[in-house]
């Protein structure tokens, strides 16, 4: 039953969330992921978190236009892997000096988190707006999509859509004010 | 900041500006501190919203990934299930001594549950297992109550000297700050017990930056704060804040087991592997009040 995609595909499915296409890349990449950790010092349950982690940091690369497409997506998930699996293990203080050659070879790069007493304040503003403000804003700000495709998604016109975002992130501008 | 103005933040954080139109705006941002104060406040917005998408978009996997699991699922597994399930059942038989009639409803909910496969739901856990209330907060307000009488006529000998953070203080001085400290508690505790968690934690807030000692109100302090924090959906904060009060060796014993129990509970929205770890101190624990809960959760870990 398991189906394949093409790069192209992938990269699209992952882009929209596409369920099929992301239950494919879990399920294409798990063995190779969960052995290279637990190979690593790591458990089950270190693979299973890092795992996730690593597929959300695939998305958001993909989206961000950070994935050159150097690489295939299953590779470029797996180098991923290998740098959370590093540098979890150098924060705990477990360091080996061929790791860094490891490092080396991953394209991947995280950002820096802001503080996280700010995450708290911030995850929590943003269920103080109505839904359908947070569907718009998470399209456009974290999904990427174009105003033109939110608004055929939501039923508007792209000239409305594009004064509602505005409202919407005003209205959780001044959420995030009071709560500060 | 009209409307207008709020439009040209937006369209400048989303970099739709023109490149003359960005150097006005970045000229303006330069000298202005209140517009500076809006694109910060903005930014924020969209850091918020980023978190909310991460957020969702984490779910989506976690459910892959449980689908996954369950696909995979071979006969040790699946026995493994069983075994659970009938855990699940043991748990639930330990309410018929306590009441009988209630008891059996839930056995009967709970046993239609369990037959239908019941999936891990921390969430679900969290909701079923917490209360948002302290039974022991009339205790501890009445402990305070009897500091305050115990300390009454005290501060009537103006002309004694004691030591406060390093500044010598007359006793009487002394005394009323001695009673800023206690009211200060006691308000945000009373103002906890009626379910203003905001209020309470106003309190709760300016006594922890305030007073260190005694380290025992200190860390009373600090468990309320704790609670606060989970009733207001802040579960990173409340983390730290029972992290900080079990540290604390003088803290209060009874607050100290529900503070381990709640921190288990806490971790379960973020932070499962340690959820599992508390859980495991607890159910290994003979003497600690919430072994059979944390057995029975640790069930759903399985």
């Amino acid at each position: 039953m398991s189906k394949d995609f093409s790069e192209d595909q992938i990269l699209e499915g992952l882009q929209q969330e596409d369920e099929e296409v992301m239950k494919f890349v879990y399920a294409n990449g798990k063995n190779m992921a969960f052995q290279w950790i637990l190979k690593h010092g790591g458990n089950e349950s270190d693979a299973h978190s890092i795992y996730h982690d690593s597929l959300i940091s695939l998305i958001e690369s993909i989206r961000k236009g950070k994935f050159r497409k150097e690489s295939k997506t299953s590779t470029y998930l797996i180098g991923i892997v290998k740098y959370k699996w590093l540098n979890h293990q150098r924060q705990k203080g477990i360091h080996f000096s061929e790791w860094n050659d490891q490092l080396k070879n991953i394209e991947y790069e995280e950002e820096a988190d802001s503080k996280e007493a700010d995450f708290e304040l911030l995850e929590h503003s943003l269920k103080l707006i109505s839904e359908e403000c947070q569907k718009l804003l998470i399209a456009f700000y974290y999904e990427k999509k174009k105003l033109k495709q939110i608004a055929t998604t939501l039923n508007y016109t792209e000239s409305f859509i594009r004064v509602k975002k505005t409202r919407c992130l005003s209205a959780l501008k001044n959420q995030i004010e009071k709560a500060s | 900041m009209n409307y207008f103005d709020e439009e040209l933040i937006v369209a400048y954080l989303d970099q739709s500006l023109s490149k003359a139109e960005m150097n006005d705006f970045e000229q303006e941002l330069a000298k202005n501190p209140n517009l500076n104060r809006e694109v910060e406040l903005f930014q924020k917005a969209i850091k918020s919203v980023e978190l909310g998408g991460r957020k969702r978009l984490s779910q989506k996997i976690s459910q892959i990934s449980d689908n996954n699991l369950n696909q995979g699922a071979t006969n040790e597994t699946k026995a493994k299930e069983i075994k659970m399930n009938t855990q699940r059942k043991n748990n639930t038989s330990l309410w018929i001594g306590i009441a009988a009639g209630l008891a059996l409803l839930l056995v009967g909910i709970n046993f239609m549950n369990t037959e239908g496969g019941e999936d891990f739901d921390p969430v679900k856990i969290y909701t079923d297992n917490y209360s948002p209330k302290s039974s022991e907060t009339a205790k501890v307000l009445g402990n305070l109550a009897q500091q305050n009488i115990k300390s009454r006529g005290e501060g009537e000998e103006d002309e004694k000297i004691v030591l406060y953070k390093g500044k010598e203080i007359s006793q009487a001085e002394f005394a009323e700050i001695e009673r800023l400290r206690r009211d200060t508690l006691i308000q945000g505790l009373k103002l906890f017990e009626k379910g203003k968690w905001a209020e309470s934690k106003t309190f709760l807030s300016s006594y922890i930056n305030s007073f260190p000692e005694p380290v025992e109100d200190f860390s009373t302090a600090l468990y309320y704060m704790g609670k606060v924090q989970m009733n207001d959906e802040l579960y990173k904060l409340a983390l730290g804040h029972f992290n900080s009060f079990i540290d604390i060796p003088q803290s209060d014993k009874v607050l100290r087991t529900n503070a381990e129990w709640e921190r288990a509970l806490c971790a379960l929205r973020v932070d499962e592997r340690k959820a599992k770890d508390w859980f495991d101190e607890i159910a290994k624990n003979n003497n600690h009040q919430f072994q059979d809960e944390a057995k029975g959760i640790l069930a759903y870990f399985e």
